[in-house]
């Protein structure tokens, strides 16, 4: 009976959008501290899994060197100014992704000194929820980010010289155990 | 954590990394000119034109930037944007 409520709550969980996972830095660099969602149980950070898929790409090499770069300038020398994240349509949610050609790195701006990474993909439509390769990073990085606004409202999230404090573990969405 | 991300940073091509570095020096110029002047980024859209949406894709680091670009944002500023040692140089004389 247990192991068929198990069941049960696992296909429920893949059907509803549940998000488990934990914010870790994943690199500090001299200007920004980058930072990337790693799903619970997971072995690569979202991040990884994005390096992992496009780095040496036959088709996207070029444009995933280019968002690396984009990463390495600000990480290293400009800072997450805030006049690179505006987006397309003013004072929008989630600010605009990396992107070079029709690849996209989705990321969240917290601050000037912290960036959120995450995944992306090939971008094969106008939006991004009408993209298969891209809707469901865009989506994990839209709900991370309005939890990540929630805590810094609520005070259980904040920055101290550069770093997150606070509760980095996440459970977005319609999580059944 | 895994060496992948370090590695990818490490692995970029010089020339990749010096456009982008280029990228930005003008980026940082466009954005040091309109805070001067009092400007913002819609501002230099109605002036050349354009939709905001379309300075915002500037602004990102990977734009490619023509000299025809250039020289349009540096006519709507009414000043330089990217100079050359040479002219600078000369200016100083």
């Amino acid at each position: 009976m247990r192991f068929r409520k198990l069941l049960f709550n696992f296909e429920l969980n893949l059907k509803v959008k549940c998000y488990k996972g934990r914010l870790v830095i994943q690199q500090q660099m001299p200007r920004v501290t980058y930072y990337s969602f790693q799903f619970r149980g997971a072995q690569l950070t979202e991040t990884e899994k994005f390096i992992t898929r496009f780095k040496d790409h036959a088709l996207y090499g070029q444009d995933f060197n280019m968002i690396m770069a984009v990463i390495n300038e600000m990480g290293r020398n400009r800072g997450a100014n805030v006049d690179y994240f505006r987006g397309e349509r003013y004072g929008e949610a989630l600010p605009p992704p990396y992107k070079s050609g029709n690849l996209r790195l989705y990321c969240g701006r917290y601050s000037g000194r912290i960036v959120i990474l995450c995944n992306g993909g090939v971008k094969t439509s106008r939006l991004p929820e009408n993209s298969p390769d891209c809707r469901p990073h865009f989506e994990l990085m839209n709900a991370l980010m309005k939890n990540i606004n929630k805590r810094v409202w609520e005070r259980t999230l904040s920055e101290k010289d550069g770093i997150l404090t606070g509760d980095l573990n996440f459970e977005i969405g319609d999580c059944y155990d | 954590m895994t060496k992948l991300f370090e590695q990818a940073i490490h692995d970029i091509p010089q020339d990749v990394r010096e456009r982008v570095s280029l990228n930005f020096d003008i980026i940082d110029q466009i954005s040091a000119i309109l805070q001067r002047k009092g400007m913002t980024q819609r501002d230099l859209a109605n002036l050349m034109g354009k939709r905001e949406s379309e300075i915002s894709k500037w602004m990102r680091g990977t734009h490619n930037f023509t000299l025809s670009t250039i020289s349009a944002i540096q006519k709507a500023l009414g000043e330089k944007i990217i100079d050359t040692p040479l002219n600078f140089s000369k200016a100083k004389k």
